[in-house]
């Protein structure tokens, strides 16, 4: 009983019989059920799972892309659960850093606007420094005015961490951020993810079908068909 | 102030990319030629009402054969009317045993209301003058054939009926010379307090009274109105639409005509700018969806691209504005053989009304397919197959025959022509 309370003061993410359904023509599907976590502040988490057990779906829902079903969800002891959409977008904007697969860049800013782009979009007036100082540490001091275009698939992930830790989340989710990467070019952006992760003590939840990078974080959800076995 | 400067950013960059170029052309157009026909049938409806106005030397006029009477012209000083009036008839002359049949003009204080009178003192045209109003008491003018005709010249004594006048002007322009049988008899003109001295006007006399008004359009019109049930027989009621008929209809149609044209290429230009604008939404999910993943809320989505796309209605309006004035320049040169030659110069209500017309068709034609942006989940960044749900087919209709309809409204200021064409379309 002790140690549950403390946990649960220490949680930045709490859920509690967390699910998600949708309709479809051959009827409801669930695609998650009973998601109960409690994921502690600083922590590293790996998901992994096979193809289309919901790891991309849970994320989504911890990060109030989406809404679930059922259950609840608390950040930081707000209630996500009951946030309109608004009310998250700002959320995600103050809590959350995400890289994804597909790196996601906006082509038509340059390597320095995009990692602007979340400081700009919270109205920080140091926008341009900060961003150039992170776009210092992950070694594209050189690249600041190209474009994604003008960049290969690591360096553009290399913008995205860079994006990611701009605005210094509590929360990092990251969606199979080596998934388009050769896997030399995918060790040096987990590297730096780690480092920049331990730099910021952020909490760190990394989907992955990589065991070897699972290892790497310091505890691992398998979920199979929805549900964390 | 940042979200502005992001907003002119990513503009910058996707016109630059040439994503919006069609639908900047399309805006050009629509603008260029609704800015060119409304410049062009405003100046050229104003010449002609100027020059319609002269050539009565007044708004109205009321052609009779016996004075009207006392009050309809109170009741034109009651609607703020000036007024004058004019008397014609034909009178014989007899001076130095010489004869001649002469079609004398009586003209009161004002006359004329519209346009001018030329005269001259002198015999060789040296000094001609213009002038605004005619002769005084006592005096006459005269057309230069009466002087040979008559052996008489500036100064001497010219007697109408039983009133010898002197003769002070020769009279070498007046605006309302009709193109009747008296235009081929000499003109006299006199003051109308000589009139009743000349003893001239005896029943049976063939005479011509020509009451004149002119004032504020909107007052002529209800003058008019109030006046027209009241007229007999005799009485007839001149103004531009009723004395050249054909002028106005003229008018009317060519207005109609290019207007109903120019909506044509106003519609063609608002498909395209739908269709341009529906693929540049479509080209913007997957950044939109980053912005909402990034913390951007709805409106501000919808401000952000709505911004966007005001600056470039604004700028392509601007330029489709001054483009629709050199075309319109350029049509008055190439018809100038045809067309009066002094033309009021462009008012700026056609110009404002070709820029709301670029600003209206964009809002219009861009403004369904730009919500579907507002609409873009934040999930799509991790399910790309995730879309909006398409406009709505109840606003893309009302906006587009909601637009059109105000357009041909105004060109055919006819409800039920409107309905009509809206209906068969
Ligand atoms: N809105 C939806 N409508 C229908 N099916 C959905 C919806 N959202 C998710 N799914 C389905 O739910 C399952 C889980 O999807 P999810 O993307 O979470 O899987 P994943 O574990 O991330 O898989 P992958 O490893 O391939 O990325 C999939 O079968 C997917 O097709
Ligand atoms: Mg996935």
């Amino acid at each position: 009983m002790q140690t549950q309370l403390k946990q649960t003061s220490n949680a930045i993410i709490l859920t509690e019989d967390l699910g998600k359904a949708v309709v479809t023509s051959e009827g409801t599907l669930h695609i998650l059920s009973s998601i109960d976590l409690i994921i502690n502040s600083g922590e590293s988490i790996a998901i992994i799972g096979e193809s289309g057990s919901g790891k991309s779906t849970l994320i989504s829902l911890l990060a109030g892309l989406d809404t679930p079903s059922s259950g609840s969800i608390k950040l930081k002891g707000k209630s996500l659960t009951e946030m309109n959409e608004d009310g998250r977008a700002a959320l995600r904007n103050e809590l959350i850093g995400f890289v994804f697969q597909s790196f996601q860049l906006l082509q038509g800013l340059t390597a320095l606007e995009n990692v602007m782009l979340p400081l700009e979009l919270r109205g920080d007036k140091h926008a341009k420094a900060v961003a150039t100082s992170l776009l210092n540490r992950v070694g594209l001091a050189q690249r600041l005015s190209h474009t994604p275009k003008q960049l290969s698939g690591g360096e553009q992930q290399r913008v995205a961490l860079a994006r990611a830790f701009a605005t210094k989340p509590a929360i990092l989710f990251a969606d199979e951020p080596t998934g388009n990467l050769d896997s030399k070019t995918g060790e040096t952006i987990i590297n730096l993810l780690f480092e920049l992760n331990r730099e910021n003590q952020t909490t760190l939840i990394l989907v992955t079908h990589d065991p070897i990078l699972a290892a790497r974080c310091q505890r691992t959800i398998r979920i199979d068909a929805g549900c964390i076995v | 102030m940042s979200r502005f400067n992001l907003a002119l950013r990513l503009l910058w960059r996707d016109s630059r990319s040439g994503e919006l170029t069609i639908l900047i052309l399309a805006l050009i157009i629509a603008v260029t030629s609704s800015t060119a026909i409304a410049l062009f049938s405003d100046r050229l409806q104003r010449t002609m009402v100027n020059q319609a106005a002269e050539f009565l030397a007044a708004d109205l006029v009321i052609d009779c054969s016996a004075p009207i009477a006392e009050d309809w012209l109170n009741k034109a000083t009651q609607f703020g009317l000036l007024q004058a009036q004019t008397v014609d008839f034909p009178s014989v002359l007899i001076e130095h045993d010489e004869i001649l049949l002469a079609a004398i003009k009586v003209v009161s204080n004002r006359y004329p209301l519209r346009g001018i009178l030329k005269a001259t003192t002198t015999e060789d045209y040296t000094s001609e003058t213009t002038l605004h109003e005619g002769p005084v008491k006592g005096s006459v003018w005269v057309e230069k054939r009466i002087l040979s005709a008559l052996k008489l010249k500036i100064g001497d004594s010219l007697t109408i009926g039983e009133k010898p006048l002197t003769i002070t002007h020769i009279l070498t322009y007046e605006p309302d010379k009709k193109g009747n049988f008296y235009s081929f008899s000499p003109r006299v003109m006199i003051n109308q307090t000589d009139l009743a001295a000349t003893n001239s006007i005896q029943p049976g006399s063939h005479v011509h009274y020509f009451f004149q008004f002119s004032g504020e359009p909107q007052a002529i019109l209800e003058f008019k109105q109030w006046l027209k049930p009241q007229l007999n027989p005799s009485q007839h009621l001149v103004d531009i639409h009723e004395d050249r008929p054909e002028l106005g209809t003229a008018l009317l149609r060519a207005e109609r005509y290019l207007g109903l044209s120019s909506i044509l290429v106003i519609l063609i230009s608002g498909v395209a700018i739908a269709m341009a604008t529906r693929r540049y939404t479509e080209r913007h999910f997957n950044a939109t969806a980053l912005l909402r993943c990034l913390g951007c809320q709805q409106q501000e989505i919808l401000w952000l691209y709505s911004s966007q796309f005001v600056v470039l209605g604004a700028l392509a309006s601007a330029l489709g504005c001054v483009l629709g004035w050199f075309a319109q320049e350029v049509l008055f040169q190439l018809l100038k053989d045809l067309l009066p030659q002094q033309l009021v110069s462009p008012s700026f209500g056609a110009v404002l009304f070709g820029f709301t017309i670029g600003v209206v068709v964009l809002l219009a034609f861009a403004m369904p397919p730009l919500l579907r942006l507002k609409q873009v989940s934040p999930l799509r960044v991790l399910r790309r197959d995730l879309e909006p749900l398409p406009a709505s087919a109840w606003l893309v209709y009302s906006l587009s025959i909601g637009v059109i309809g105000l357009l041909i409204l105004r060109y055919t200021t006819d409800i039920k022509m409107t309905a009509t064409i809206l209906g068969g379309g």
